[in-house]
């Protein structure tokens, strides 16, 4: 994969990749679509309980989490992440429609980005995560 | 000089004579007169039978106010010594010093009379403390110590026939601490020691100490342990019985216009609890509501304005190829559908 305009690092470079945590499939799509065609490493997950499925064999460099979910919600899922030490280094980007994203700080989360966003922000902003991460 | 007579219970003579020597403090070694007549163990106190209550002359007063309480007691002791009898006062210390001079203004100077024991004033508190064990007033204690202060009341009298006059306030000192159980079994024992001694015995107690509906039980309770009740000054001076009667009449208006009252202000309080937990309810669920619409609202909008974002991104980057083009476009267009009918939804609801 080509390097991005944008200058987002290779997954390659920093050895981590972006989990993708949202139970809407279109957004879910969208932004691993535009985040693999910036080079990132994707792995996407539907809900809390297969997002933790995916940590158990792989620790990304960057979590994007949606918050609202049926079944295990964002809250759940990042109190488990926690307690089980799993990708226990990956910075969290939650990403949510919901107003109470901005009362989500014992979430311990780098970034906050609130829907709807900018695709372009979206991009630099999972790129200086990765950057962070990786440094 | 000493004329204290023992009681008919332990401890001997010589005994009581030896602990009730002191004039100023009478109980200064009484503790030991107490020990002397330990009994082990709590025997409840039973009542005295009704028809024999009858026959104690034991009344208790509810006064609203303290000078009330001494104008009556004033009355009390100098009826009693002017008629040959003898006056024991278990009362507080601000009781017994304003008595004292209530008394002086009488022309009955009460240093005179304590010197001829006919006046023997005592600490209420003091006589609670030795005449209780384990904090409840006990028989053999009371019988002793009690019962030595009334025969050396009663020697001193012109006839020792006439009865003691006494006014009692440590059942006051028990019901103050919240002790009904207490306060009745102490008078109880004061309506067993009748049986034995001549007296009269008057207590009173401060209205104010049974303020709520819940302390009537209390009030009733203590008001069975004596023979006479007397009403608050309002009521116990009225002579005439058309005038108790019309009394009583607006004492039971007064009392029927508070339990509506009280009534009243539940059923209100019941009201505004159920308002106020039917507000936060609504409240609440206005904000889930704003939350859930926002949600639904902005997820559209998120695949709307990025997946448009990135059809503009491919296509300047030339990686955009038909069949993709078609599938986000379809995308958008499935958005726009899910906007549209979240609209609808949401302007129904505001419309209903």
């Amino acid at each position: 994969m080509a390097a991005s305009s944008s200058g987002a690092p290779q997954a390659s470079d920093c050895g981590g990749g972006i989990l993708v945590v949202d139970d809407d499939d279109a957004i879910r799509l969208l932004v691993c679509d535009a985040l693999t065609d910036e080079g990132f490493d994707v792995r996407e997950a539907g809900g809390g309980q297969s997002a933790l499925d995916v940590l158990e064999s792989w620790s990304p460099a960057v979590i994007i989490l949606d918050l609202m979910m049926p079944g295990m919600d964002g809250w759940h899922f990042r109190e488990r992440q926690l307690a089980l030490g799993l990708a226990a280094g990956a910075r969290l980007l939650v990403m949510s429609a919901s107003h109470r994203i901005h009362e989500s700080s014992d979430l311990k989360p780098s970034a906050i980005m609130p829907k709807p966003f900018d695709l372009s922000r979206l991009i630099d902003t999972v790129g200086s995560l990765s950057e962070a991460h990786g440094s | 000089m000493n004329l204290v007579r023992p009681s008919r219970a332990s401890p001997s003579p010589a005994e009581a004579q030896a602990c009730f020597t002191g004039r100023t403090n009478r109980f200064q070694d009484g503790f030991t007169l107490a020990l002397l007549t330990e009994v082990h163990g709590y025997p409840a106190v039973p009542a005295v039978d009704p028809q024999r209550l009858a026959a104690v002359a034991h009344s208790v007063e509810f006064y609203a106010d303290d000078a009330h309480l001494l104008n009556n007691l004033t009355h009390f002791v100098r009826d009693a010594l002017l008629n040959g009898q003898s006056v024991v006062v278990v009362a507080t210390e601000a009781h017994r010093t304003e008595l004292a001079l209530r008394l002086e203004e009488s022309a009955l100077p009460v240093g005179s009379w304590e010197r001829l024991h006919r006046y023997i004033a005592v600490d209420a508190e003091e006589t609670l403390r030795l005449v209780s064990r384990a904090g409840m007033p006990h028989e053999e204690r009371f019988r002793s110590i009690v019962g030595v202060l009334l025969d050396e009341a009663r020697d001193a009298a012109s006839d020792p026939a006439l009865p003691v006059a006494v006014f009692g306030e440590m059942v006051v000192l028990l019901q103050a601490a919240g002790k009904t159980k207490e306060t009745v079994a102490l008078e109880r024992l004061w309506n067993a020691l009748a049986e034995s001694h001549s007296f009269i015995l008057r207590c009173a107690y401060p209205l104010s100490l049974f303020p709520s509906a819940g302390d009537g039980d209390a009030l009733q309770e203590i008001c069975g342990e004596h023979s006479t009740v007397i009403p608050t000054q309002s009521y116990a001076g009225l002579t005439e019985d058309s005038e108790r009667l019309r009394a009583i009449a607006i004492l039971e208006q007064k009392a029927l216009a508070l339990e509506t009252a009280l009534e009243n202000s539940s059923r209100l309080l019941v009201q505004e609890q159920a308002a106020r937990t039917l507000a936060q309810t609504a409240l609440e669920s206005r904000d889930e509501f704003f939350d859930v619409a926002a949600h639904e609202l902005k997820t559209p909008i998120t695949i709307l304005k990025a997946g448009t974002q990135l059809l503009q991104k491919k296509l300047r980057q030339g990686r955009l190829d038909q069949a993709q083009l078609e599938e986000r476009l379809a995308a958008l267009d499935q958005a726009t559908d899910s906007l549209t009918a979240i609209v609808n939804d949401v302007l129904r609801a505001c419309a209903t």
